[in-house]
């Protein structure tokens, strides 16, 4: 395949956290417009891959790469891959006190424009544009003066990082367990939100252990990690064998 | 892709640790010094030194007998040693105790008489004096005394003020121009005898401010005050008396700055205020004394005693303070709920940097019934800071269903500093209700990460969340000056944590 | 001070034996030193003036005492150091649980020296004489490396006697001292807690709960000195006063430089339930290391008012609810004693203690 032509390029990525060996060869490859969903049982690796592609601290790559549209993505600053187009959504948001959600996403948008040469919203114009997205997610619109994730139950916090991901406009979304947590109308928003970023452009990563999120968010191609390798890959009708047989039935075929 | 060993990214913390020490110099913008011919007495301190100030201020009698009265119990004292800071001691003989601009001798009549440099300091410095570009603007109307030294330069808007039955002026002024509500007032809530530093200031004070607001009167603007230490060897002894009557409201603000010096200055003050029945006051200061530099060397010692005195039934009194210069504070500005349903309160931003060391916060007593205090104060620690808050709260066996609550959090950025708290609360009352919650926490390794993956930088980052944490406070100030105390901390913390 | 003369007089009449070399360089320590008073900080609300002239006849002094004195002691070392008979000297052997209970107690002045060896367990009670006029304890407590000291100290004195204790803890890697002290009566105890987390991974629990009736004065001093990471300190305090009583609680934490990954949490709840009645309390931090979680919470005057009315709404007078939820804020922290026989047994005195006045409440 022609790099080109990624989105995203992983090649046999081996990271650590603490000396203890996490990722071991993963390699995965996403071009624009598609959507593809990680699964996996617990500590299989799935929130290391995600915490490593957004420049997370403490973990260490020790062989392999990525490489986000032809840069090396390992090399730039969370913020630096930020601005270039890369989104994280949390499994754990972070709540920041007094710091209000509206304030945090215009500085935040602004910081990104600034740094790719745009120019800075006004605040009336941001005001506007944000508003229509908080409908969008049917949240409170009085949720945008409250602190950052201040006070929110799991399942305002994982719309509200659909909202961020809605503001922000990335190109690559690597979404860790945003499904976690929710009742099932949050789930089918937070789909929606999801769905409505999809686009010949942009590319998504879903990090899920469960099969329902996918009943909403249909993936072009589904990867199951174990012990920090891609084990087994196909097309959407994986992720349903997996909701039926677990992932036992992978065993073997990683031994092999 | 070629395999390569490399981290995904340096410790944040680590990275913070440098900005601190990154950016130092430019942090203290108001450090220059303003040439001009000064008329400054011999170091030194003895009676005659007391006499010759009141002489130099033309005093009455009675002032110069209270001065004394002061210097001799001042010197059968000891200064405080049970602070939670260090210092080398003070050399009182080594300080001179007045110091005015020559210019200033024949008092000018107006500011439109004042030496063009000193004005120029103020323009510098950003606080507006020219009523006319104020009235012109769009910023709110402030009226402003400045104290340069020793002597008020002018005060702004005293016109428009008299219209409406306030009285501004210095407080040297006052004690020509108003001897009968000096006299009755002055030393009324923080007797000469206080402690240390209060007597030293009783002895030697210079000038300050004085406002009255008479019975019924809602002050039309904000009043405020700028504090100015230029000349070397100098202290600074401002003394302010504010008097709010029956249902009279007023909002004051200070502001305070002084030349980047290798020595220690020391600023030593004495702020009292009054508010009779139904009366609110609310006092807000900006101290941006100079810190020092990173080593420690220079900066002033802010040794202050603010006190005030709710009287009246249903009077309230609110302290806000945002505190990042000098090298040392030791302040404590407190009230004494003596009205029955008065109320007090103190919110308090303080930051320590590099070598500076802060030793503050307030004390509530409850004397009348149903009185109330709030008390939230914010500690940020960085470089080799220390930082202490130290409060008291005391319910009087009279102070019938007295409540109270405190927050205090202290914010740490760096392992080389220290944020400490001391609340003593002494309660004689069983129907007292008090609160008190305290809290230390770094910035958080997550709350970083999770802003820097949304593409603010980690300095941005940074900041932001400083100003979360101090929020609570900084809406307690004037709205201009709340925008001002966010861009000091800001710049405070561009040496501190970016 | 010329007020402990008597203290230099009893020396004299000390047996001979008794009047070793260390003692006399405590007893000039003390004469130099003289007792605390409340211009020092730690005894700002507690006056000791009232022991001056009880200094010990001199015939209950026996056994020699270990009377090293520590740079930095105080006058209250000093007279313990000058005036103390033997304690307990207990030395439990690496890796040995000892199931009884042992008590350290005894009439006089006393010291008392606890040492566990690596990974060794056992459970201690700390007892002061009921009614002595004037009585120092002083116990040093030293844990090696995983021991672990389940401890009890029970005050129920009469109301002429004077305590001052003072327990002092070094401890060691990945120890656990865990602590529940109980101030019923008297009319002047002081405890100072002194706990050194000298070592990574250190652990200490403090409940402590008192009540000060009459004219009694009850006062609490702990510090925690946090010098090594992954320490962990806990502590929750309750205090009521009552009648003409004072309670005083001072609760320091220290977190040295270095002392990274500390997590300290302290909570005092106090309860003044006399217009006569006065409690001072003081929780400090001192923080010199930033990568640490600590927190403390200090209350006054608060039942829970939302349970006062479902008492009331289910028929019971105000005044019973009231006295109902006053005895369950007291037990609070003595339910979370994790030792069975300690938890009984504080309940039970505290229960004795505060039955009595229940009814009087009512």
């Amino acid at each position: 395949m022609n790099e080109q032509t990624h989105m995203l390029d992983i090649d046999n990525l081996h990271a650590k956290v603490e000396d203890k060996d996490i990722l071991k060869g993963l390699s995965l490859s996403l071009r624009p417009g598609e959507v593809h969903a990680i699964m996996g049982p617990n500590g299989s690796g799935k929130s290391t891959l995600a915490h490593v592609l957004a420049g997370r601290e403490g973990y260490t790559v020790t062989q392999g790469g990525v490489k986000f549209r032809g840069q090396d993505l390992l090399a730039m600053e969370p913020e630096e891959r930020a601005a270039a187009g890369v989104f994280l959504g949390f499994q754990y948001p972070v709540e920041i006190p007094g710091v209000t959600n509206l304030y945090f996403l215009k500085a935040a948008l602004n910081a990104q424009r600034k740094s790719r040469g745009e120019k800075e919203l006004d605040a009336a114009d941001f005001l506007a544009y944000v508003k229509q997205r908080v409908k969008q997610m049917q949240m409170d619109p009085k949720m945008l003066h409250r602190g950052v994730n201040e006070g929110f139950s799991g399942g305002e916090k994982k719309r509200n990082e659909i909202l961020q991901m809605l503001v922000l406009q990335p190109s690559m979304m690597i979404l860790d367990e945003t499904d976690s947590g929710l009742d099932i109308d949050a789930l089918k928003v937070v789909a929606d939100g999801i769905n409505a970023m999809r686009g010949p452009t942009t590319a998504t990563l879903l990090v899920t252990h469960y099969q329902r999120l996918l009943d909403h968010v249909q993936p072009d191609r589904v990867h199951v990690l174990a012990d920090g390798r891609i084990v087994k890959s196909g097309g959407p009708e994986l992720a349903r064998e997996l909701e039926e047989k677990g992932y036992a039935w992978l065993q073997p075929q990683k031994a092999a | 892709m070629a395999a390569t060993e490399q981290t995904t990214a340096p410790s944040p913390t680590s990275e913070v640790r440098d900005l601190v020490t990154r950016r130092v110099a430019q942090a203290y913008s108001a450090g220059f010094i303003t040439d001009v011919e000064s008329e400054t007495i011999p170091i030194g301190l003895s009676e005659d030194v007391v006499r010759l100030i009141s002489l130099r201020k033309n005093e009455p009698q009675w002032l110069l007998d209270w001065r004394l009265k002061a210097y001799r119990r001042w010197l059968k004292m000891d200064e405080p040693k049970w602070a939670h800071v260090n210092y080398e001691p003070i050399d009182y003989q080594s300080i001179s105790y007045f110091s005015a601009p020559k210019s200033m001798k024949d008092r000018p009549k107006s500011l439109d008489e004042v030496d063009p440099k000193l004005l120029e300091t103020y323009k510098k410095l950003g606080i507006p004096l020219r009523e006319q570009e104020m009235l012109a603007g769009v910023v709110p109307q402030v009226a402003v005394d400045v104290v340069f030294d020793s002597v008020s330069v002018g005060t702004t808007f005293r016109k428009k003020l008299a219209e409406a039955g306030v009285i501004f002026c210095s407080i040297s002024e006052a004690v020509h121009d108003h001897p009968e509500i000096v006299k009755k007032y002055l030393g009324s809530v923080v007797p000469f005898g206080d402690n240390y530093f209060a007597a030293l200031n009783s002895a030697v004070f210079s000038d300050g401010s004085f406002v009255f607001i008479p019975k019924g009167v809602r002050c039309p603007m904000e009043l405020s005050t700028y504090f100015r230490i230029n000349e070397r060897n100098t202290g600074q002894f401002e003394r302010t008396l504010i008097v709010a009557e029956e249902r009279s409201h007023v909002s004051y603000l200070e502001g305070c700055t002084a030349p980047q010096r290798d020595e220690n200055q020391l600023h030593a003050a004495v702020v009292e205020l009054v508010a009779l029945d139904d009366a609110e006051i609310k006092y807000s200061t900006v101290q941006n004394w100079y810190p020092g530099d990173e080593n420690g060397k220079g900066g002033i010692y802010n040794f202050v005693t603010k006190r005030g005195d709710c009287r009246g039934p249903r009077s309230k009194i609110s302290w806000t303070q945002v505190e990042t210069g000098s090298a040392i504070t030791w302040k404590y500005p407190s009230c004494i709920l003596r009205g029955d349903d008065s109320v007090g309160e103190f919110y308090s931003v303080a930051l320590t940097h590099h070598r500076q060391q802060a030793d503050t916060g307030t004390k509530m007593i409850h004397v009348g019934r149903n009185t109330r205090s709030t008390i939230v104060s914010k500690g940020i620690a960085a470089g080799h800071g220390q930082q202490s808050y130290r409060g008291l709260v005391r319910v009087l066996p009279s102070a019938h269903g007295a409540r109270n609550h405190t927050q205090c959090d202290s914010l740490l950025i760096g392992d080389q500093c220290g944020a400490h708290t001391f609340p003593y609360t002494e309660i004689r009352n069983p129907t007292a209700i008090l609160e008190h919650e305290a809290t230390t926490s770094k910035i958080g390794d997550d709350q970083l990460f999770y802003c820097r993956s949304r593409g603010i930088s980690e300095e941005d980052a940074v900041s932001m969340i400083v100003n979360g944490f101090c929020k609570q406070v900084f809406k307690e100030l004037p709205m201009e000056f709340a925008v001002e105390a966010q861009k000091l901390l800001a710049v405070s913390l561009e040496g501190a944590v970016g | 001070m010329s007020s402990l003369e008597h203290y230099a007089r009893a020396f004299e009449r000390l047996p001979a034996s008794a009047r070793t070399d260390a003692r006399r360089g405590a007893l000039s320590r003390l004469l130099e030193l003289g007792l605390p008073t409340t211009a020092h900080e730690d005894w700002k609300y507690t006056d000791l003036s009232s022991v001056h002239e009880l200094a010990p006849d001199g015939g209950d002094i026996d056994g020699e005492a270990p009377a090293r004195l520590d740079a930095d002691a105080d006058g209250v070392d000093a007279l313990n150091a000058a005036f103390a008979g033997g304690g307990l000297q207990l030395d439990v052997p690496a890796g040995s649980h000892r199931a009884e209970i042992i008590v350290a107690g005894g009439n006089g002045h006393r010291r008392h020296h606890v040492r566990l060896g690596r990974g060794a367990q056992a459970r201690l009670r700390l007892d002061v004489q009921p009614h002595a006029a004037f009585q120092t304890v002083v116990l040093d407590i030293e844990l090696d490396a995983g021991a672990q000291l389940t401890m009890l100290r029970l005050q129920d004195a009469g109301a002429d006697a004077r305590h001052l204790t003072r327990v002092r803890a070094r401890l060691g890697r990945d120890t656990t001292l865990d602590l529940s002290t109980v101030d019923l009566g008297g009319r002047l105890s002081r405890h100072d807690l002194v706990v050194d987390l000298a070592e990574p991974g250190a652990q200490v629990h403090l409940r402590g709960l008192f009540v000060a009736s009459g004219d009694g004065h009850i006062d609490n001093h702990t510090r925690f000195d946090h010098r090594a990471p992954h320490g962990t300190s806990r502590e929750t305090v309750r205090g009521l006063a009552r009648d003409a009583a004072r309670g005083v609680f001072n609760g320091k934490i220290v977190v040295h430089p270095g002392a990274q990954k500390t997590d300290s949490e302290q909570r005092v709840a106090n309860l003044i339930l006399s217009p006569k009645a006065e409690i001072n309390a003081k929780p400090e931090l001192e923080i010199y290391a930033d990568d640490v979680k600590c927190a403390h919470g200090a209350t006054f005057g608060q039942l829970d008012l939302t349970a006062l009315f479902y008492l009331r709404s289910r028929g019971l007078p105000e005044a019973d609810a009231r006295a109902l939820l006053t005895l369950a804020f007291a037990m609070e922290p003595l339910r979370a004693i994790p030792d069975a026989d300690f938890r009984r047994e504080a309940i039970g005195r505290v229960s004795a203690h505060l039955g009595a006045s229940i009814e009087e409440m009512s």
